[in-house]
């Protein structure tokens, strides 16, 4: 009777230890390697944009395209802040020693994606910022795996997160 | 018990297997995560550079001044080594240990460029004798080189042999033995069928300098670039003046608005009174014309530390008093009118006439290098297409796909190319690692031969697995060195026809302009920004030369605008979706075509140029 109990606890050692323990290991550097990509994704189309001064259709497509081909449901956040310096010189007109407070206007992935749809790209002005995050929505086999041993409880968990912004160099509406 | 031994066993192996995949991977995160971080401080630290030499040469008057303008160019690379050290959270490193990291930075300007990089000093000493005099001397430096020009040898035959420097536009300088003749001549080229002038065109004048002698001068008033109609324009911009003007004792600010123009490389401005342009009384300051017949002078000044500084000279005197007039029409007041447009577009006729007839053989073949050769290497081969011709329908310089521009194109990539891949070469090998200059992209290379750029290369940085090598192009369009076809920008008036500081300003190719019959107006982009003037007490005042507030619907919320070449062409061509390329589709205002050819024509005679021989050669 011990000498069976003691089996069936050494057999599931094994097991846990033969196929579990491994699988764990790699699916945790599938995600790393997961990441990597998104983030290397993330980069090049926000340096992009910045270097050109133009939000393409084309390049949004092909940088959802690249990180949805890690295999995972991704969420993008796109944030443009588009410079105004019409306060500045108004302010100037009035007062010659005032220097006016430029205004940032913002849009977001929604109004972002509609234009891209209508038009094809967003020119952008020197002076603009951007800046981009990606979330992934879907369950990792790595973060099924934790979650058979331990239970990480809220809407905001991801594994794979991946951020990049800046400034526009370049005018691109020519 | 025999399957926890198998258990344990898979275990000692699996281990380390693992661990080394688990060190590999990490290895290569770590190694494109610092590519990326470092990519990105150099677009920013290119980006602060390139802002800097905005802030310099916007807010300085002399600042096509060669001197001046190294002065900027050595401020704008301080700024970039700050800027990466800042970046690169080593601050506390010294511009001598990050520049073994940055093998070349290249100013690329209108008519040259300039490079940062590693050159060797015969002049530095390197070792004393006893008594303190120098025995050895010449080390490497790191400094700036050289200014180089864009340039290109054609000989054809024995009877031609000269030396063609390109710049960023049309513009170019010959100079060497054409036909036999010495040259040396600069000018502007456009295709001679679009240029109509007559003899009626041309104003001459006269006057009697102060020995009695008499000079013979002459203008263009009128000329018709693709039948457009180019006409004198009043141009008006805001000028802060530091004066005292209540006799009080101290200095009083004053910013107002004052009609100008470019004469002589200087912008001079006029005084009003009740309206009409002031005039010196018949006792003050007079001139005689050619005839003997005298006039008053014109009270007409230059901004000298924001003072005026009246000019007197005889010469200025006439040539503003011949732009001085009443419009047809107009609101019955004396207006200072400008005919640089009318007069570019004569003398860039001219200068195309004579390249034409005495040029118009040359093709690509006869490039040669210093020893005789042809030159080979060029990117794009042009073939047998004459270079020259401009009385080729299809060879027109103002637009992009002529081979005149082709060949400007190539000889621009070919001389920064080999430059800078010499410099790099020259830069030395380091700790095993050779500099070498990376392909540059097509994007790029389209930034540096239309625009001045700051390109940037930093190599040789250990990340991780390997070494970093990249590159950054940062074009810089709010300058005073060239005019390009986006440096224009238009006011259009409300429905009252006056340009006044409530009017909007628009990009050229907005969507708004194209059919407008409203007044328009056409600067440069610069005169949009804002400028400082600090006085003598310490305290700052800010104006803007033109301070209309930027259109919403296209410059504020940067909008797609036509194509700035059909606007030239006169056929609007629109991005199609479908075709993913640009159609034909109507065709642009008359109104919108005449006031961006004026001005971008007045624009580019007004610029300061600092290697011109001007003149067509007889």
């Amino acid at each position: 009777m011990g000498d069976s109990l003691i089996t069936i606890v050494a057999i599931f050692l094994a097991a846990i230890l033969m196929f579990v323990f491994p699988l764990m290991a790699m699916a945790d550097r599938s995600d790393d390697v997961s990441t990597l990509a998104v983030q290397t994704a993330t980069t090049d189309f926000v340096d992009k944009v910045r270097t050109t001064g133009k939000l393409t259709l084309d390049d949004y497509d092909k940088y959802v395209s690249t990180i949805s081909s890690t295999g995972n449901a991704f969420d993008v956040d796109i944030e443009l802040q588009i410079l105004d310096e019409n306060p500045g010189v108004k302010t100037t007109q009035t007062e010659m020693t005032k220097i006016g407070e430029n205004l940032y206007y913002n849009k977001y992935t929604n109004q972002v994606e509609t234009e891209l749809q209508a038009k094809g790209r967003i020119s952008l002005k020197e002076g603009d910022r951007i800046s981009v995050t990606t979330k992934n929505t879907n369950q990792t086999i790595s973060q099924i795996l934790k979650n058979f041993f331990y239970q990480i409880a809220g809407n905001e968990t991801y594994n794979i997160v991946a951020q990049h912004g800046g400034i526009v160099t370049v005018n691109g509406a020519k | 018990m025999k399957i926890q031994y198998l258990a344990v066993l898979f275990i000692i192996i699996i281990l380390p297997i693992y661990l080394v995949i688990s060190y590999y991977v990490n290895a290569q995160i770590k190694t494109v995560n610092a590519q990326e971080l470092y990519d990105s401080k150099l677009v920013t630290a290119t980006y602060d550079s390139v802002r800097s030499f905005q802030l310099n040469t916007i807010n300085n008057k002399y600042s096509s001044v060669s001197d001046s303008k190294i002065r900027d160019i050595e401020a704008a690379i301080s700024s970039f080594f700050n800027s990466l050290g800042t970046e690169l959270g080593a601050t506390g490193y010294s511009r001598e240990d990050l520049s073994t990291f940055i093998p070349a930075i290249l100013y690329s300007m209108y008519d040259g460029y300039y490079v940062y990089g590693k050159y060797y000093d015969e002049g530095i000493p390197i070792e004393y004798d006893e008594q303190g005099k120098v025995t050895k001397s010449g080390d490497y430096r790191i400094g700036l080189k050289p200014y180089v020009y864009y340039s290109c040898r054609y000989k054809e035959g024995s009877s031609s042999d000269f030396v063609v420097n390109y710049t960023l536009d049309n513009t170019i300088t010959v100079y060497g033995k054409v036909n036999g003749d010495e040259v040396a001549s600069t000018g502007a080229l456009v295709k001679i069928g679009d240029v109509e002038v007559n003899s009626t065109d041309i104003q001459p004048y006269s006057f009697l300098t102060s020995t009695g002698k008499k000079e013979e001068r002459s203008y263009a008033k009128h000329s018709k670039y693709k039948q457009i109609d180019i006409n004198p324009e009043i141009l008006s911009e805001k000028l802060v003046l530091i004066e005292d003007l209540d006799g009080d004792g101290d200095q009083d600010i004053t910013v107002n608005n004052y009609e100008y123009i470019v004469h002589n490389d200087q912008k001079i401005y006029v005084d009003k009174k009740d309206g009409d342009v002031a005039k010196y009384d018949l006792n003050e300051y007079i001139y005689y014309d050619g005839n003997g017949n005298q006039y008053p002078g014109i009270k007409c000044f230059v901004n000298y530390r924001n003072k005026k500084q009246y000019l007197t000279d005889l010469e200025t005197m006439a040539f503003i008093n011949e732009m001085v007039y009443e419009d047809v029409g107009g609101d019955g007041h004396t207006h200072l009118h400008s005919n640089s447009a009318c007069q570019y577009y004569y003398d860039a006729y001219k200068f195309s006439v004579w390249v034409n007839d005495n040029l118009g053989n040359i093709t690509q073949a006869d490039a040669k290098d210093l020893e005789g050769n042809t030159i080979t290497d060029f990117e794009t081969n042009t073939g047998s297409e004459k270079i020259f011709r401009l009385s080729d329908n299809k060879n027109d310089p103002m637009l992009e796909s002529s081979t005149f521009n082709q060949q400007r194109i190539n000889v621009i990539k070919k001389s920064i190319k080999s430059n800078l891949a010499a410099e790099m070469a020259n830069f030395g090998a380091k700790n095993g690692y050779e500099y070498r200059m990376p392909e540059l992209t097509e994007e790029d290379w389209d930034k540096i031969v239309n625009d001045m750029c700051v390109t940037t290369f930093m190599q040789g940085m250990s990340i991780g697995m390997k070494y970093y090598n990249n590159y950054c192009v940062v074009p810089n369009d709010k300058n005073k060195e060239v005019v390009t076809l986006d440096s224009i920008y238009i006011i259009e008036s409300t429905n009252d026809n006056i340009i006044d500081s409530n009017d909007e300003v628009h990009y050229a190719g907005c969507e708004e302009l194209v059919n407008s019959t409203k007044t328009m107006m056409g600067y440069r982009n610069i005169d949009f920004e804002r400028q400082t003037v600090v006085t003598s007490d310490d305290n700052n005042y800010y104006f803007y030369p033109h301070d209309n507030t930027k259109s919403y619907n296209c410059m504020v919320n940067a909008k797609n605008q036509i194509e700035l070449e059909s606007i030239i062409t006169g056929e609007k061509l629109e991005y199609d979706i479908d075709q993913e390329m640009m159609v034909k589709k109507g065709s642009i205002g008359y109104n919108l075509r005449k006031t961006y050819l004026t001005a971008l024509a007045r624009e580019k005679y007004d610029l300061y140029r600092t290697n011109g021989y001007f003149g067509v050669p007889d």
